[in-house]
């Protein structure tokens, strides 16, 4: 049980507390005392254990001596989690109907926490989020969705934001917008998790370093000495080396001089809402392309065009690695030449499998796994856990793994069998530097081998790939 | 038109029934090849419609819909569905005209309207297919002698069927052709291209007739699936109640109770189910079991009687004549009942304690899974169908419990299991009366609470062999291991 916030103080926090949170995942003992209106930057590695520690705090798991004081009735919360739970619910609830123009509408999900209305709207507004009240919420896009959690948390009058990496899905001018409104927030308090070191916020006042499972550091941040544990955590990111093997591939052979996609006159409307519109564009082999746009623009469904997951690839001129789409074709005869990670698919892999498991089905492009793999596939398996330094725990269920492992398995997933198109929409978010390291190194080695042509969606400035020369962007 | 079963003799009434085969993977290889550049004519996109339209066009196949007129002069959902995901939409003369095989997916209902009036439109030698086989075993329609008749029958939601396929897997799936109506020989061919169209070919396919698949799909939904479900939330509610627990807590546990108890079924079965209690209230849901079966065991009979002569379609399709009155009514009822009406609190219930507190409906869905099983294969239907039709779907109701109540459970569901629900609903509740005036709240909402856990060995041993060597549970595990099988192959 936790204890209501500390009466005479008004803090949360803990005090010598010792959590089992998981069969095999023990934590403490806590000391840690958040007084009202601070502002912490909870910060630590992929997989270091924030998110387990804020969830410790609102009382999930067994507490097995100390204190927990935390009241959720003051909180508000904005996460993948609650995201994905959310969508998930959305999904069952408007079972066979259209997603584009069923569903509950923005407006009620916006109005959840019973929110002031002149806050939420003036929040909706710097978000830019006006004009998507009437949608239905599952319509949205992934950012889009994000920023209606960010809405309604800062337009509610819970005394407690936590920003589970608030990040996830925005594009780069979405978060400024973010950090300026976080830059007003006075009286209550703010939880930010992040993997990212690189950036401190200015209005951050304290923070709390997460290593393996423990608080190693939390305090004021003036006079606080992070650098050197900072330095540490770099160095000990270094995994350099080899991009593993292929397997052998039984695929038809693409004609070399046809192009991989070739789109004509595209037209997508939902609704009233042009997204497209007398769009070309050729995509010939080897021929690598950054795409940039803000949220909304367009940009998903584009390349749901290309993967077959928008229907509308069925009603426009089309033709993906030869075939014109829409003349007998199937999609799986499609997917087996590309690989994908965006955070659709991420939320899409709600299979419980292993680590391991995960990796297998980047060969049949599947969710969870349905078929046998060969011997050759499971040795390359093997040689991409090495190289993400997870083969340790290849055994463990993925959907028990922090989200930025998760993220770079997804990304191992869909580069497993080196195929002609790798789409990455967003690879890195999540990601903490020496894993975005890794990544860009990844992408850098891959092209390197001109087998595959690389699409690649990035918001941020600092993941840019040099080989990629050409861009699109869109408005 | 005439019962079609009623119209056989007994010999092929027996040879239906007993039709049924779990088909292996190999007889899918040559995937939708038989229907390629075939053109495919969808009529409804409602929960089937859309989601195995979608399934068909993603495998490569050639969709279109046909809607009533209204349907699309008024941009009704049906409407949108198809045309926002970019299908061709045309009204019965436009479209069935131009069909090599026809999906007729709209409300079983509506079924003999729609035949009459698109079967004159259909093309010469073309096929239609349905996705449940009461309008041709129930109604005893009558199709034209060129046409092939078949049916594919995936056994989960519309959504369900989406999503699985989209994982790269699939929904079991029942398939079945029409004596009849196979002129050319060319049904089953059809029939397994179509169900590869959907996935459903790599989750498993069992090869049925239609009057196996109508026949164990109706007893399953009206007795165990639905009905069972329905009368006990409503007993063990009221028990609840009388015994003075907080109403928000009862209409909690039982809301929530079935599909935690029900998850556990899934994956291991009665046994497994029973395993999760503690021995004395295993060995006190065994007796509750026990004696709900010899009480209900006459009803199931009956059910299951009327489903074989005709009685039940019989009175539904006077209802359907007159306007609906019984099913509005119950339905009205139903939405005025303590339970209904109860909002759950917000209460914690940890995953156990919906089994150490809900002994009795452990006990209920025992009985009812077994007795409708029993009841069916003693009828002439194969343990697989049985199966299919009564341990399988369980969860899956459950579920739409667990959403909304009764309410999300009986507007889920087809208006014949709605129909067939409320009609056992009414002779079981009464039935039930007496045993439950015995009854407290040790099996039903607080507990046994007792200290000493201790049992006679003997006893739990009888137990426990009952459980294990019901013919429910070998059969299970046998269907159980292939869907494992097939599902997490590594
Ligand atoms: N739901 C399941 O879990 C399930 C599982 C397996 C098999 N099935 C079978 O699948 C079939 C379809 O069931 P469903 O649940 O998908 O139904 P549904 O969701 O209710 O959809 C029915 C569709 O038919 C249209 N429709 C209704 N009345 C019509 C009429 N008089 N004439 C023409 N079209 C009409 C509706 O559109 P408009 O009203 O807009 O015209 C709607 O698009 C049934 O045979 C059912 O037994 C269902």
């Amino acid at each position: 049980m936790v204890s209501a916030v500390s009466e005479v103080t008004g803090a949360i926090g803990f005090r010598d507390a010792r959590v089992l949170l998981r069969q095999d995942l023990m934590l403490g003992p806590l000391n840690w005392l958040i007084e009202p209106n601070q502002k912490w930057l909870i910060v630590g590695r992929n997989g270091a254990g924030k998110s387990a520690l804020v969830a410790a705090l609102q009382g999930e798991g067994e507490r097995i001596s100390g204190d927990i004081w935390y009241n959720d009735d003051e909180a508000a919360v904005v996460s993948t989690e609650i995201q994905k739970t959310l969508l998930e619910e959305e999904r069952i609830r408007c079972e066979g109907q259209d997603e584009r123009i069923s569903g509950t509408p923005v407006s009620a999900v916006l109005r959840a926490l019973s929110p002031d209305e002149a806050e939420l709207s003036r929040f909706v507004q710097r978000l830019g989020l006006s004009g998507r009240e009437t949608q239905p919420f599952r319509s949205l896009s992934t950012g889009e969705t994000r920023k209606v959690l960010l809405a309604r948390a800062l337009a509610s009058n819970r005394s407690l934001l936590i920003l589970d990496e608030p990040a996830s899905g925005l594009d780069a001018e979405s978060l400024e917008r973010l950090h300026q409104i976080l830059e007003d927030v006075k009286d209550r308090t703010v939880l930010l998790l992040s993997n990212d070191w690189s950036r401190l916020p200015s209005w951050i006042d304290h923070v709390a370093l997460v290593d393996a499972g423990e608080l190693v550091f939390c305090g004021p941040l003036a006079g606080a000495d992070i650098e050197p544990w900072l330095a540490q955590m770099m160095a000990l990111s270094d995994r350099a080396g080899h991009l593993p093997e292929a397997a052998a591939s039984d695929l038809p052979a693409l004609d070399d001089d046809a192009p991989l996609v070739d789109m004509r006159q595209i037209h997508v409307a939902y609704g009233d809402r042009v997204v497209l519109t007398q769009f070309d564009w050729r995509i010939e082999s080897g021929q690598h392309w950054q795409v940039t746009g803000a949220n909304g623009s367009g940009k998903t469904t584009l390349l749901e065009l290309i993967t077959g997951d928008s229907p509308h690839c069925y009603t426009n001129d089309l033709t993906v690695f030869g075939y014109k789409r829409g003349t007998g074709e199937s999609i799986w005869q499609i997917k087996q030449y590309i690989g994908l990670v965006s955070s659709a698919l991420h939320m899409a892999y709600r299979v419980s499998s292993s680590l391991e498991n995960v990796l297998v089905s980047g060969f049949f492009d599947s969710i969870g796994v349905y078929q046998k793999p060969s011997e050759a596939q499971r040795q390359i398996v093997g040689a991409w856990l090495q190289r993400l330094g997870l083969d340790a725990v290849r055994q463990q269920p993925f959907n028990q793994q922090s989200y930025g492992n998760q993220r770079l398995l997804l990304i191992a997933r869909a580069m497993i069998k080196q195929p002609a198109l790798l789409i990455l929409d967003e690879p890195c978010l999540g990601l903490d530097a020496p894993n975005r390291a890794l990544v860009l190194a990844l992408i850098e080695q891959l092209i390197a081998r001109a087998q595959t042509t690389v699409i690649y969606v990035s918001h941020d400035a600092r993941d840019r790939v040099d080989s990629i020369s050409n861009t699109l962007a869109l408005s | 038109m005439a019962n079609y079963f009623n119209s056989l003799s007994l010999r092929e009434q027996l040879a239906q029934l007993g039709t049924c085969e779990f088909m292996s993977a190999a007889e899918f290889e040559t995937g939708v090849d038989y229907l390629k550049g075939k053109q495919l004519v969808i009529i409804g996109c409602g929960s089937q419609g859309l989601n195995q339209g979608l399934n068909l066009r993603d495998s490569g196949l050639n969709v279109a819909y046909t809607l009533r007129a209204s349907a699309i002069a008024e941009k009704r959902q049906s409407f949108l569905n198809a045309e926002g995901n970019g299908f061709q939409v045309g009204t019965y003369e436009e479209m069935i005209p131009g069909a090599d095989l026809v999906l007729n997916l709209t409300p079983d209902k509506q079924h003999s309207s729609v035949i009459a009036e698109i079967e004159p439109l259909m093309k010469e030698n073309a096929c239609l297919a349905y996705s449940h086989g009461f309008n041709i075993v129930e109604e005893g329609q009558k199709i034209r002698e060129d046409l092939t008749v078949i049916m594919v029958a995936p056994k989960c939601p519309g959504t369900e069927v989406r999503e699985e396929y989209k994982r790269g897997f699939g929904v079991p799936t029942l398939i079945a052709v029409h004596a009849d109506n196979d002129p050319r020989g060319e049904g089953l061919a059809i029939a397994k291209a179509y169900a590869a169209g959907t996935g459903g070919h790599r989750a498993g396919v069992l090869m049925s007739s239609f009057v196996a698949e109508v026949k164990s799909d109706l007893m399953g939904e009206q007795t165990i699936l639905c009905g069972m479900l329905q009368t006990g939330s409503l007993l063990c509610f009221d028990k609840m109640i009388e015994k003075g627990l907080e109403p928000g807590y009862a209409s909690k546990l039982v809301q929530y109770g079935w599909e935690t108890i029900t998850e556990a079924l899934k994956h291991g079965g009665i046994t497994n189910m029973m395993d999760r209690l503690s021995n004395p209230a295993k060995i006190k849901a065994f007796e509750l079991s026990e004696a709900m079966k010899q009480l209900m065991r006459p009803l199931y009979e009956k059910h299951m009687d009327d489903i074989m002569t005709g009685a039940f379609s019989g009175g539904m399709m006077s209802d359907w004549a007159d306007d609906d009155a019984k099913l509005l009514a119950w339905r009205a009822e139903t939405g005025e009942t303590g339970f209904e009406r109860t909002e759950g609190s917000s209460d914690e219930i940890a995953e156990q304690t919906f089994f150490d507190q809900g002994i009795l409906m452990v006990a209920m869905v025992k009985a009812g899974v077994e007795l409708a099983f029993e009841t069916m294969t003693a009828a002439g239907i194969k343990a697989e169908s049985a199966y299919y039709e009564s341990l399988h779907e369980v969860p899956l109701i459950a579920n739409t419990i667990a959403r909304k109540k009764l309410y999300e459970m009986n507007s889920t569901i087809s208006d014949t299991a709605e129909y067939g629900c409320y009609l056992y609903n009414h002779a079981c509740l009464p039935l039930l009366q007496p045993f439950m005036a015995d009854l407290d709240t040790d099996v039903i909402g607080r507990g046994l609470g007792l200290n000493d856990q201790g049992v006679d060995n003997q006893t739990l041993i009888a137990v426990n062999q009952e459980i294990r060597s019901h013919p429910v549970e070998a059969i299970g595990q046998t269907l159980r291991g292939y869907m494992t099988a097939m599902k997490a192959i590594v």
